[in-house]
């Protein structure tokens, strides 16, 4: 029974190859949606790497990864497939003197419309189909990862057109037919909580809750990703942008802020955080004139803080 | 296996995560890839398919504590108790844990405190001690376990060996030692198991309770458990209501504009104009009556109001005893609870005066009610035979969309006494009964309709 144990570490050891630090929670929620083939639901606070968690996944998996950024007025042709138009326009130009041939014998209207009905929707056939990400993610021939981003921004109707793709991995064109994956594509979606989601959606997905990370945690993925940060310089950081997060701001510093500081740290050349340091290097982690406001006073209590 | 991750999700809609059969059965194939060897995974597993927002995932965290603690504890026989226990069986180890009821190992035997509990959980399988729901059902739940464990049996044999040669006095102190442990065991079994349904059936049952009686009718134990319900209900309606398909930003093809401006084109489409559709900004007057009898009422509404905020359009809020007083600002300061409790303190308990109310709520509103506003009075109309204020209603009647007039006194005592609700009924697009939040509920849900 341990094999599922082995596998999870597997994957967070695999993960960590390609930077990324999963906690235990991320990635068992990955191995069941591989186990289940079941698309994952990521919510969390922006900033605390839901839409990394994709990209790692597809370098850990190399498998390409299709990406769609949801807002409002998103729609199928442009989520989904659509026409090609003017191929089609095109073809209909190219072709018009075969069609001459074709029907060249009929003598009267019916008969040549009899004989267009013999030829298939020649025009209307996978070869006109423009492929938007969610058809490409079905279509690719060895399995993809297919990043649905913040779900929360797109409208209602888009939500019931996801529905067919998560649950049967499959989309149906109305002048084609089913369409059904080749290869089982590896679904994310990420919300940003904005508005619910609708049960219908959540129920086809596993839910993923990523929150701000333990101190620890947090360390280990500066580390991996800032590896030139000196222990100390790191710790002093990590305990300091949790002390932040305890005040009440606007927008909480999230990972990639740190990430963010502990770079630009890099750039200035700091082995330790002083208060004047951190004075002025606060505009890289919080994004509000306000949260500055907040911060600035408590600079000296919050780096006196123990990690 | 599988009954125990039924009965644990049972648990869990007890506790108010709504779960559906799909997620029941992706839960299956969860334990089933993972095994139930892991707790921790087990629980990172199960929530991240059972628990879909934030607040679900706090219940479930909960449940799943409460509920593998109770059910973890038999298997501590296997996996403690007996050091010689074969090899091939920890083998399975996986398979017995997380078990739970009754399917414990009985011990051979040295009688430990785990082995009476398994026998004790063995027992509480077989009387289907999961079926209890009510706390006044434990008496006769501990009397079913008790005959499985035969303990009239037990005790015959006890009283028996007290009355031998001293080593089978011996064993009977023993025996009654292992019948005490066995007895706190079971109390202790049976506390869990009512914590396990979370009260589930007796919480229902007051649930519909309070929705259908009279809110005068129902004590301050009731009352103190009102918010809570209204909230639920809003949340509901809200939800319900929250929907909004996008409605096409402009209207449809006007197509004599389109042809006349474009004849200079050959006829050719090539501009096109739209019937202009335009959106409506309406706005929701409340007006609630604070005198005595229908003080009550007028909570349970503005509470309603103020959970339904997000779905409706602006509302404004108005209570009286005299004379009218606007209210909306009190409810963007405080809390919906706290903000009832000052105007209670700051308006409230007066005999109502209609007359008053009506033409002062006239004077504040007067300049804003248009053909998109709805109004929505509560009030029994009783007066106390003062003026009526009618006129200043039926003028806000002309000028509305609505005027909807909720009433909690049931259909048969309008009209009689000082209850002046018929001649009301003349300046009112509808005059509804709303004795009890069912009614109220549904009430909303139509106005929601409207409107939306």
């Amino acid at each position: 029974m341990n094999t599922a144990r082995q596998a999870i570490d597997e994957l967070i050891s695999q993960l960590a190859e390609q930077g990324y630090i999963a906690s235990e929670q991320i990635a068992t929620t990955l191995h069941l949606a591989r186990a289940l083939q079941r698309p994952i639901l990521i919510e969390g606070p922006p900033g605390v790497g839901k839409t990394e968690l994709a990209n790692a996944s597809a370098a850990m998996l190399k498998l390409p990864l299709f990406r769609l950024q949801c807002y409002e007025g998103l729609d199928e042709s442009k989520a989904l497939y659509d026409w090609k138009y003017s191929k089609q326009l095109l073809y209909v130009q190219v072709l018009k003197e075969q069609l001459q041939g074709i029907l060249g014998g009929a003598n009267d209207l019916s008969a040549a419309v009899e004989r267009l009905h013999n030829f298939d929707d020649i025009f209307y056939s996978e070869r006109f189909l423009e492929p938007r990400p969610l058809l490409s993610a079905l279509q690719s021939d060895d399995g993809a990862v297919l990043l649905i981003d913040e779900i929360d921004k797109a409208d209602y109707e888009f939500e019931s057109l996801l529905l067919e793709i998560l649950a049967d991995f499959a989309v149906t064109l109305p002048e084609i037919g089913t369409l059904r994956a080749k290869h089982k594509p590896l679904v994310l979606l990420t919300s940003n909580n904005t508005r619910d989601l609708s049960d219908a959606l959540k129920r086809r997905c596993l839910h993923l809750y990523i929150p701000f990370p333990e101190a620890e945690l947090e360390s280990r993925i500066v580390q991996s990703r800032v590896p030139d940060v000196a222990d100390s310089l790191r710790q002093q950081l990590v305990t300091f942008v949790h002390g932040v997060r305890q005040l009440d701001l606007k927008k909480q510093p999230a990972i990639s802020e740190t990430i963010d500081w502990a770079r630009s740290l890099l750039l200035l050349h700091a082995d330790s955080l002083s208060a004047a340091l951190v004075d002025d290097s606060l505009n890289v982690l919080l994004k509000y004139e306000e949260d500055i406001n907040i911060v600035r006073p408590e600079i000296t209590r919050l780096l006196s803080q123990r990690y | 296996m599988e009954a125990t991750l039924l009965q644990f999700i049972r648990h869990l809609r007890h506790a108010g995560v709504g779960i559906s059969t799909a997620e029941t059965l992706d839960a299956m194939q969860v334990a089933v890839s993972l095994g139930y060897g892991d707790r921790q995974l087990l629980h990172d597993g199960l929530a991240s398919c059972l628990a879909k927002s934030e607040e679900q995932r706090q219940l479930f965290s909960r449940c799943f504590a409460q509920f593998f603690d109770l059910a973890e504890t038999p298997n501590d026989t296997t996996h403690t108790v007996d050091p010689e226990i074969p090899q091939d069986r920890s083998a399975d180890d996986g398979e017995t844990a997380g078990e739970g009821e009754g399917q414990g190992q009985g011990g051979g035997g040295g009688m430990g405190s785990d082995a009476l509990r398994a026998e004790l959980m063995r027992a509480a399988g077989d009387v289907d001690l999961a079926a209890m729901q009510y706390p006044t059902q434990r008496g006769i739940f501990r009397r079913r376990i008790l005959d499985a464990l035969n303990d009239s049996g037990r005790r015959e044999r006890i009283a028996q060996l007290a009355s031998g040669s001293p080593p089978e006095q011996q064993q009977a102190r023993w025996l009654e030692r292992e019948r005490e442990t066995q007895l706190a065991q079971l109390s202790e079994l049976l506390d869990r198991q009512l914590l396990l349904n979370n009260n589930a059936a007796t919480r229902e049952f007051q649930e519909t309770l309070m929705r259908d009686s009279q809110l005068s009718a129902l004590d301050t134990y009731y009352r103190d458990r009102l918010p809570p319900l209204i909230r639920k209900l809003a949340k509901k309606l809200a939800a319900k209501h929250r929907q909004r398909y996008r409605r096409a930003k402009r209207g449809r093809l006007d197509l004599g504009k389109t042809l006349r401006r474009n004849i200079a084109l050959g006829g050719v489409p090539f501009h096109r104009y739209w019937k202009s559709t335009r959106r409506e900004k309406s706005e929701i007057f409340v007006l609630c009556d604070l005198s005595g009898s229908v003080s009550s009422w007028s909570q349970v509404l503005m509470l309603f109001m103020q959970a339904l905020a997000d779905v409706l359009p602006n509302t404004r809020s108005f209570v009286f005893c005299g004379e009218s007083v606007e209210v909306s600002e009190l409810f963007r300061q405080h809390d919906a609870d706290e903000a009832l409790a000052i105007i209670q303190q700051r308006h409230g308990m007066g005999s109502s005066d209609y007359g008053r109310a009506l033409n002062s709520f006239r004077q504040l509103v007067e300049e804003r009610v248009n053909r998109r506003s709805t109004i929505i009075i509560l009030g029994d109309g009783r007066g106390n035979g003062g003026n009526t204020g009618i006129a200043a209603l039926r003028e806000l009647y002309h000028r509305a969309r609505l005027v909807l007039w909720f009433n909690p006194e049931s259909q048969g005592r309008w009209n009689t006494g000082d209850s002046e609700i018929r001649r009301y009924q003349t300046a009112c697009h509808y005059v509804a009964e709303c004795g009890s939040l069912r009614k109220l509920e549904r009430l909303l849900d139509e106005l929601l309709t409207l409107i939306r």
